[in-house]
């Protein structure tokens, strides 16, 4: 019974709406960008989620790795880009199903899913607003006896990490050509 | 002589069995974290009849209660729930977000809070995944917020100053977990709408303000 229970494991995989990630190219001189970071679970109702340290964690690098910015800090402060993140996480789970599969050691699979969506507002240094983008991606998990073998391909924090700094991406991405309006503001290619 | 004790074994492994299953259902439903006791959500604001005519620069929020973990995130996740809150209630012309750069007849405002708990205390617990499953009053929610709003004009000459001190507890059941915090919730927005009371109607000139 403990090897069983030893077996068993949960992986992500993700849903793929995103598509791939987009090519970022950035300016000669780029510019700082302050960054502030809030999540919601939103179903079934509105909530501020308690593993945001790492969220907010996954997002900075994001934009540090987005290679756009000269500086990206945290929080409110002086910048030439100013960023609210807000990510709102949908959660769909089968209680009866993870009943099912407690009670088998898993034997029985049990799954969920949770869509995640980044809500990104631009501003300028001078709090004017640039534009807001709304990008939306699922991660599904799935449990079950002899899945350790496959955690290596979907350990769940991973997957979430890169779902996060695509998020970060793809948000870039559409953002990007507004930056034109705040000063020495990076550009995209190969979209 | 008497019968084979294999039967009993039996018994005792799918006693087992089902303890262990039922062990692994409760880790899972634990997967379902109580909800963060630190929240900084407002509710949602009622319209003033009439704005005051201000443009509002919002400072960040600083939270100097150092036994507060996370502050400088729940900090900055509360200012903007102030900046949504402040824009809903119509208190002012316009609210904008830090960086603030007031101009000339514009306005600068500022929280700080010396007093910040907010916290969902386990009540009563044996065994916190049987009483969870039982949905007994597990919980206990703490609010206490205490601090000040300065309101000060592009200058930096202040022009409104107001304090307040206010706390609340309640008992949650366990299968009101989702609700998450309401008495937290409102205990926030009582004390962010009482001291915006305080410094508006000082800005008004009711003659208490500094």
């Amino acid at each position: 019974m403990p090897l069983l229970l030893a077996l068993s494991a949960c992986v992500s995989f993700r849903g793929g709406e995103l598509g791939d990630a987009p090519v970022l190219e950035p300016r000669a001189d780029p510019p700082s960008v302050a960054v502030v970071v809030t999540a919601y679970d939103v179903f079934p109702e509105r909530r501020d989620i308690p593993a945001l340290p790492a969220w907010t964690e996954w997002v900075m690098d994001g934009y540090t790795e987005s290679g756009l910015f000269r500086e990206v800090r945290s929080g409110f402060g002086d910048a030439d880009l100013h960023v609210e993140v807000t990510l709102e996480r949908r959660d769909e789970s089968n209680l009866a199903l993870a009943t099912l599969s407690g009670l088998t050691l898993t034997v029985f699979p049990a799954w969920g899913s949770a869509e995640l969506t980044m809500i990104s507002r631009f501003r300028d240094g001078q709090g004017n607003e640039l534009v807001t983008t709304r990008k939306k991606e699922s991660v599904h998990i799935w449990i079950q006896l002899l899945l350790i073998f496959a955690l290596p391909f979907g350990y769940p924090p991973v997957v979430s990490a890169n779902v996060m700094q695509d998020l970060v991406l793809h948000s870039l991405a559409e953002a990007a050509p507004h930056f034109e309006r705040a000063p020495d503001a990076g550009t995209v290619a190969g979209r | 002589m008497g019968g084979p004790p294999a039967p009993a074994v039996r018994v005792n492994r799918a006693r087992m069995r089902r303890w262990l299953g039922l062990a692994l259902v409760l880790a899972l439903a634990g997967c379902q974290n109580p909800p963060l006791a630190s929240s900084p959500t407002l509710e949602p604001a009622t319209p003033a009849a009439s704005p005051l005519p201000f443009r509002v620069w919002l400072h960040p929020v600083q939270i100097l209660d150092t036994s507060t973990v996370e502050a400088p995130r729940i900090a900055d996740a509360f200012t903007l729930s102030l900046h949504q809150y402040l824009t809903e209630s119509r208190r002012f012309q316009e609210v904008r977000l830090p960086p603030a750069h007031p101009g000339p007849g514009d306005l600068a405002l500022q929280l700080l809070i010396t007093r910040y708990r907010a916290e969902r205390t386990e009540h009563e617990m044996g065994w916190w995944g049987w009483w969870r499953v039982a949905g007994g009053p597990v919980y206990v929610d703490h609010a206490e917020f205490a601090g000040k709003l300065v309101v000060v004009d592009a200058e930096g000459d202040l022009l409104a100053e107001a304090s307040k001190h206010s706390t609340a507890s309640e008992g949650v059941s366990g299968y009101d977990t989702k609700k998450v915090f309401p008495s937290a919730a409102a205990e926030r927005t009582r004390f962010v709408e009482g001291l915006l009371d305080a410094a508006t109607k000082q800005l008004a000139g009711d003659g208490t303000g500094p």
